[in-house]
């Protein structure tokens, strides 16, 4: 194994702990708000014998773990649908739907940095075949290139087209911090895509050519 | 004997909805999200016990913890985490917490926290 090779992998490595530990950060509070619900419900029930508590009470209770389930649900079917990229070399994607995907992988990320991404898929559906497993390393080192060096509060657009017989992904945002270590993943990955990138830092702009549409 | 406590969470439907198990239970909770309404209200208030999220959406929970102990270094911080780490456990106590906690967590066991924090505080037990 040659030693990019093997920064690589470790890099690949890093970036599945990363989302594994975001998102199950996530369902451990989706977890805890559930039973703080059914807690309180029972203390409810408790203290009145049963005949305390309004119905209101009741459809309220209701009504947060139920929502709070579907957010759960809502992340784990987007953590399978990640964990299942690594299944093949190239498999069909759709671009759209591995942007959204890793939009919410990420989320939590986002949110601590008070920064929210905005999709755009002006082209509609757009068809690859690609490895899904590097676009989606590829998708999340450009976030994490905006939220490692911006200003907290801020909206980065994310915008899906074609380019020719290429796939494009093309991010704007506050201007990046231009960091190495994210260059170097990106060129890496990109060139296992057979695709290119653009990072302009100063513009606050990052573009993935992909090919494979 | 009751007690006034700071819930220090950005899950604001997970902090609300223990707040309102405590107050049941006669413990009154005020419920902060953010990092800097943790620290003011921490330094205007005489609570008895804090309670603090470690990951909050825009700050480190230790640095909130530093920043209170800075201020009130007598008022017992109970650390609440997702994650069960020996790291995070030990490097919280070196900062001054009181214990660490892995949610979900039993209420009875966080009650029977806060009272041992409190009692070490002023010798006050809660319900």
């Amino acid at each position: 194994m040659t030693e990019n090779n093997g920064r690589h992998d470790r890099s690949q490595l890093q970036f599945f702990g990363k989302i594994v530990a975001a998102t199950t950060h996530e369902i451990n509070n989706v977890l805890s708000i559930v039973n703080e619900n059914t807690g309180l419900l029972a203390d409810l029930l408790a203290a009145g014998g049963g005949k305390g508590v309004s119905s209101e009470k009741i459809d309220s209770i209701n009504e947060s773990i139920n929502k709070h389930l579907d957010r759960g649900k809502e992340i784990i079917k987007n953590l399978n649908l990640f964990a299942h990229s690594v299944d093949q070399e190239v498999s069909g994607i759709d671009l759209e739907d591995v942007v959204e995907n890793m939009m919410l992988l990420s989320q939590r990320y986002a949110r601590q940095k008070k920064a929210s991404f905005k999709p755009e898929h002006p082209d509609g559906k757009i068809s690859l075949q690609t490895d899904a497993f590097l676009l989606r390393l590829a998708i999340f080192t450009c976030f994490s290139s905006y939220l490692s060096g911006c200003e907290p509060g801020y909206e980065v657009t994310v915008r899906t087209g074609k380019q020719d017989r290429s796939a494009v992904i093309a991010f704007s945002g506050p201007e990046i911090k231009d960091e190495a270590d994210k260059r170097e993943i990106l060129s890496q990955v990109m060139e296992n895509l057979g695709g290119s990138f653009e990072f302009e830092a100063s513009q606050g702009h990052i573009k993935l050519v992909i090919a494979g549409s | 004997m009751s007690f006034h406590v700071l819930l220090v969470e950005d899950e604001l439907d997970f902090a609300n909805t223990l707040a309102e198990r405590l107050a049941l239970r006669d413990i009154r909770a005020d419920v902060v999200s953010e990092a800097s309404d943790a620290v003011d209200k921490a330094k205007k208030n005489d609570y008895d016990v804090v309670l603090l999220d470690l990951v909050l959406w825009h700050a480190r929970g230790f640095d909130v913890l530093k920043e209170i102990k800075e201020n009130k270094p007598e008022v017992p911080v109970i650390l609440l985490s997702g994650r069960g780490s020996e790291k995070d456990f030990e490097e919280g106590m070196k900062k001054g917490a009181y214990d660490y906690l892995v949610k979900p967590v039993q209420i009875e066991q966080l009650i029977e926290k806060m009272n041992q924090a409190a009692s070490s505080k002023t010798g006050k037990a809660g319900t």
